[in-house]
């Protein structure tokens, strides 16, 4: 009895400390990343009266359904590749699924990956490898749907 | 242990399916100094976890072994199982205690994540350039993709157009 009460105790710490964890988290301090973090929070803050429009497309009703947006940018020979690996295994699991595959013109290699369902899609993760060494990951956390991203995307190159 | 399987105890790890003892032997593998370039970010990341480990000291173990030994030393001596008061107030104890335990590490957790993930800009406005600035470079990548596939849907109709005036022309003469 007492190892079993003192395993469950252990083990509630243990899964504690593992949980809520968003391996980003240690980029963003990182020398060589360049970091930015928004919050929900600083995004319902933003004025109304900013130009929300573009293209016909009010980016605001989009932006109301995030809860962060996390850019990590890195050029640094050594940590640019961890950070791509970092989020590759991210997207390995089996709850992201691989929303699109780019090749551009400059040679980048952009990969979308979704968590949830078209309709609802609980995170959305842009890794770009940068043919010039540069690599970025972009991650929107929230709630909204694939006809969200296409409208908002259509309003931009408009 | 190979990097072959260490390997695949990380992406298990990842995906959420490790049991306590693989990951205690992820966690012996990736706190070592000498780590290969390729597990460099799953070790940091360990690190990281591992400094927001709950402490447990020696003093905190015997005072719980020795609460859980009183339980053992009282025997029921009648049929029906009567707790005395004591075991209650044991019980009691050991009950506070994990739920201290439990909070301390809860305000823990909720203050790491809280002190590196905090906000970039503290003015609204430069937040907004900032999301405006990453929403932009989202939809020229991804625009890069959805323009490919329309473009493709371009030809196949094209082609099919011809394929379908080409089958007129042979079916008229």
């Amino acid at each position: 009895m007492k190892k079993t009460i003192l395993s469950i105790l252990l083990l509630a710490g243990f899964t504690f400390t593992f949980a809520q964890k968003n391996p980003f988290e240690q980029f963003s301090e990182m020398d060589g990343v360049t970091s930015v973090y928004i919050s929900k929070t600083m995004l319902s803050m933003i004025p109304k009266n900013s130009k929300m429009n573009y293209g016909g497309v009010n980016v605001g009703s989009f932006l109301n359904k995030l809860s962060s947006i996390l850019i990590l940018t890195s050029e640094d020979q050594k940590i640019a590749p961890q950070m791509l690996s970092m989020a590759n295994n991210r997207v390995k699991g089996r709850d992201y699924e691989l929303l699109m595959r780019v090749k551009s013109d400059d040679n980048d290699n952009v990969n979308f990956f979704m968590k949830g369902k078209p309709e609802d899609i609980r995170e959305l993760i842009m890794i770009v490898a940068g043919n010039d060494g540069e690599n970025v990951v972009m991650q929107f956390l929230g709630n909204f749907t694939l006809d969200d991203i296409q409208k908002m995307t259509e309003g931009f190159n408009k | 242990m190979n990097s072959n399987d260490i390997r695949k105890l990380v992406e298990k790890f990842y995906e959420g399916k490790t049991s306590l003892e693989e990951e205690r032997t992820l966690a012996d593998f990736l706190l070592r100094d000498n780590v290969p370039d390729e597990f460099f970010p799953d070790s940091k990341l360990f690190y990281a976890l591992n400094t927001h480990s709950m402490e447990v000291t020696n003093e905190s173990i015997q005072a719980i072994e020795s609460l859980i030994d009183s339980f053992k030393e009282e025997q029921p001596s009648d049929k029906k199982i009567k707790m005395s008061h004591a075991k209650y107030w044991a019980i009691g104890v050991a009950a506070s205690f994990a739920l201290i335990l439990g909070v301390r590490q809860f305000q823990k957790s909720q203050q790491a994540e809280s002190t590196l993930f905090t906000d970039t800009y503290k003015n609204p406005d430069d937040a907004y350039r900032a999301t405006v600035e990453a929403l932009q470079l989202f939809s020229d990548n991804f625009s890069k993709g959805t323009e490919s596939v329309e473009k493709a849907n371009m030809h196949l109709e094209k082609a099919q157009e011809i394929i379908n005036q080409s089958l007129k022309q042979g079916i008229e003469k």
